[in-house]
């Protein structure tokens, strides 16, 4: 019987309002129960599902599991649980579903993401949780072969998410960095990677996307781990998961290093889950960002925002709001920093943001950039430290010598622009500064112009390009200067506007259509 | 050159085997890459990523170690005479950051913070000032001294800014920028295969010591236009 038709059906509708009449009658009773029980009642309708959801999970019924982890576990959350915990696993749950230990550890997954999300997990927890990803990830990599199970791919995605959420938030905590806390080794970064590394070293997904690439079979590499569903999708994640985490520790050139073989197209497998999909772009963003490799950060996340912008109303803003303004924070700083042609659409929407921003940015407002760092950086941590100092603090400091630098040549331009040769003696005249430091701002601007940028092959690779639409060389004391006319891109606002006109055309058409169906 | 993705070729098997596996975490591997680290001292040449996994191993490490500072600073000279690259910059982020707050807790930091700032000189171009800051203090070559011909490295990354931004330069001004006395500067200037005329030292032209703008082509791919394709066939 399915318990969630149960819960429908049973429902009285009086005007607008629903009442379950089941649960009206539960709810009645339950009040007496609790009175008795004081917290560890459980809603008969809670109950139901939870049976429910432990069938499903036994049985292999992804379609229904899937129902269960996106719709039912946020409607009785909404209903029952929006400031308090789920019943407890082990004291409350466990005798419900006959201490079945596999669907414990998901369902405790569930219990504790939610609590981490709804209230203050106490140290406690935060173990407790920690440890209960150990044994779901020691049941996933060390039974005797791969398990009998299958997840939805978003549940994957959030298995994964969660647990580096967990990890990061841990760090974040000040009693993480003393040693007299609940449980020395708790969130481990050794650990952590551990099982990421473990994962995706299990599941061959390496190899496997080595074949994709190739146009070979990855099931031919895949191994009795990487070939089931499951493995496959949490071992792609996790490396996924490398990414993220070798950001939050500031390595970052490890960190793109480890997304080897992934591709960043629509077509990857990240795509299928929206939330991978943002994340991946947004810490290989960053990436690029802390690597000096801005024009590459501006591909990546005016790819991302075109793409978020135009899926706004089949995803939901549930998740992506803060994530898009961070990357739109970022893009400002990378536009200012390296002056880019955007997407239209992209550039407008950049503009009705930070257009005031990035002016001020331009004229060497060096505090707006370090507002809007902070805002868009993620959670750095750095497990290690025993002085208590701020990561964020740290790579906003050394960030910002690169932008210090670059600003320096940032008034040269508008000089510079106007002419096709000009006397260094006399370009400092106008400037009034001394020679030899504008000769020094002239090779600095060059130098910044030049950047490693992607053209094929793995995210790291690169070669030095110059990249921007202003250059010069110095002959002496006679400064060359070239500018790239024009340059405008078309073929975007050609296709949207053949579109948009098409769309007309159909308009026009179909309402003759309807004319007539009304006359007939 | 691109240091982040390319793999010198001086590194050993057994280094690359460390870096490709779990083996980067293994703190029984510390002494293989220290040694490296040194060999890349003596031997001139940078591997900066066998060095940040040096690095992020110090911070883990529960023993304490006699050579942590010494290696700490070697890698960041060496990083800081590849100033063109983002090699400073990538292995200051993988530091703890107490290193960078002021005033400095101890004399790593105190030795890093001097290393950083030559940085934002070097990375600014400001090269007379970078030898005038570097000279008025001892310490500078005493955090650099175990990096061989450590200057001469600095000087190899400058002429290299030179070489991609100029067609010709001063005497005068390229000499203060090598913080080079007469004679040696004319064997430095011989030895580059760069001619001097008259006061003026002229640079070979090559791929980037023009002014060339980027130049902008738009491609389209058949992807972007196949719904157009699409409705001429309908």
């Amino acid at each position: 019987m399915d318990s969630d038709e149960e819960f429908i059906d049973n429902s009285l509708a009086v005007g607008d309002i629903v009442y379950d009449e089941a649960q009206i009658a539960q709810q009645q009773q339950e009040y007496a129960a609790q009175l008795k029980l004081a917290s560890t009642a459980i809603p008969t309708v809670v109950k139901d599902f939870i049976q429910y959801f432990h069938r499903c999970l036994s049985d292999n019924s992804v379609y229904e599991l899937h129902g269960c982890y996106e719709n039912s576990f946020g409607k009785l959350t909404d209903k029952f649980y929006k400031n308090s915990h789920w019943p407890h696993p082990v004291a409350q749950v466990a005798p419900l579903v006959k201490n079945d230990p596999v669907f414990l550890y998901f369902y405790s997954e569930l219990y504790y993401r939610h609590l981490y999300a709804k209230l203050t997990p106490t140290p406690l927890e935060r173990f407790e949780s920690y440890s209960n990803y150990c044994n779901l990830f020691n049941y996933i990599l060390n039974s005797d072969g791969p398990v009998d199970l299958e997840l939805p791919t978003s549940w994957a995605w959030g298995i994964v998410d969660e647990f580096i959420y967990q990890y990061n938030s841990y760090w974040m905590t000040k009693e993480a960095h003393n040693s007299d806390g609940v449980a020395p080794d708790t969130w481990g970064t050794y650990s952590v990677l551990n099982v990421l590394y473990s994962l995706s070293e299990k599941t061959k997904i390496r190899e496997q996307l080595r074949a994709i690439k190739a146009g070979l079979d990855p099931m031919d590499v895949a191994g009795p781990y990487g070939s089931r569903p499951l493995y496959k999708m949490l071992g792609y994640f996790c490396v996924i998961g490398l990414l993220r985490v070798h950001t939050l520790l500031g390595d970052f050139t490890l960190a793109l290093k480890t997304m080897e073989s992934i591709e960043l197209t629509k077509k990857a497998l990240f795509a299928r889950v929206a939330p991978a999909h943002f994340a991946t772009y947004y810490y290989v963003g960053i990436c690029y960002v802390m690597t000096r490799r801005y024009a590459d950060a501006i591909r990546c996340f005016s790819h991302v925002l075109t793409y978020m912008a135009r899926t706004k109303n089949v995803q939901g803003p549930r998740y992506d709001a803060k994530r898009s303004e961070q990357m739109y924070a970022l893009l400002a700083i990378c536009v200012v920093l390296s002056p880019a042609r955007l997407d239209d659409s992209i550039h407008v929407a950049l503009r009705d943001r930070y257009g005031d921003q990035m002016a001020a940015m331009q004229r060497g407002d060096l505090k707006l950039f370090e507002e809007l760092f902070t805002f868009a950086a993620p959670k750095f941590i750095q497990p290690g430290d025993v002085h208590g100092g701020d990561p964020l603090k740290h790579h906003l400091k050394i960030f910002m010598v690169d932008v210090t630098n670059t600003l320096s040549t940032a008034n040269l331009k508008s000089y510079l622009n106007l002419y096709a040769t000009m006397d260094l003696g006399k370009l400092a005249s106008f400037l009034d500064t001394d020679a030899e430091d504008l000769r020094s701002q002239l090779v600095t601007l060059k130098m910044k112009n030049r950047q490693l940028r992607w053209t094929e092959g793995e995210l790291a690779d690169g070669t030095y390009q110059h990249c921007s639409e202003l250059d010069i060389a110095l002959e002496n004391d006679l400064i060359h200067v070239a500018e790239a006319k024009g340059g405008r891109k078309f073929a975007d606002w050609f296709i949207r506007n053949t579109v948009k006109n098409y769309s007309v055309q159909d308009y026009i058409v179909n309402g003759d259509k309807k004319d007539k169906e009304k006359k007939n | 050159m691109d240091t982040l993705s390319k793999k010198p070729e001086q590194r050993p098997e057994e280094i690359t085997a460390i870096l490709s596996s779990l083996d980067r975490y293994n703190p029984e591997k510390i002494s293989i890459l220290q040694e490296y680290a040194t060999t890349q001292c003596a031997d001139q040449h940078s591997d900066i990523e066998a060095n940040l996994a040096l690095l992020k191993l110090l911070q883990f490490q529960q023993q304490p170690n006699p050579n942590k500072e010494d290696i700490i600073c070697n890698i960041l000279s060496m990083a800081l005479a590849n100033f063109l690259t983002s090699d400073f910059t990538t292995a200051l982020h993988v530091l703890p950051s107490y290193v960078l707050d002021s005033p400095a807790a101890d004399t790593l930091a105190e030795s890093i913070q001097k290393l950083f700032h030559l940085y934002t000189l070097l990375d600014g171009c400001r090269f007379p000032e970078f030898w005038a800051v570097y000279e008025r203090d001892d310490a500078h070559a005493d955090i650099t001294a175990d990096v061989a011909d450590f200057e001469n490295l600095v000087r190899i990354s400058i002429t290299r800014a030179v070489d991609i931004s100029s067609q010709a330069i001063h005497k005068d001004v390229f000499r203060s920028w090598l913080n080079l006395s007469d004679n040696k500067f004319a064997d430095y200037v011989k030895e580059l295969g760069w001619k001097v005329e008259g006061e003026t030292v002229v640079v070979p032209p090559n791929k980037e010591n023009e002014a060339k703008p980027a130049t902008t082509t738009e491609s389209i791919k058949i992807e972007q236009i196949s719904r157009l394709l699409k409705r001429t066939n309908e």
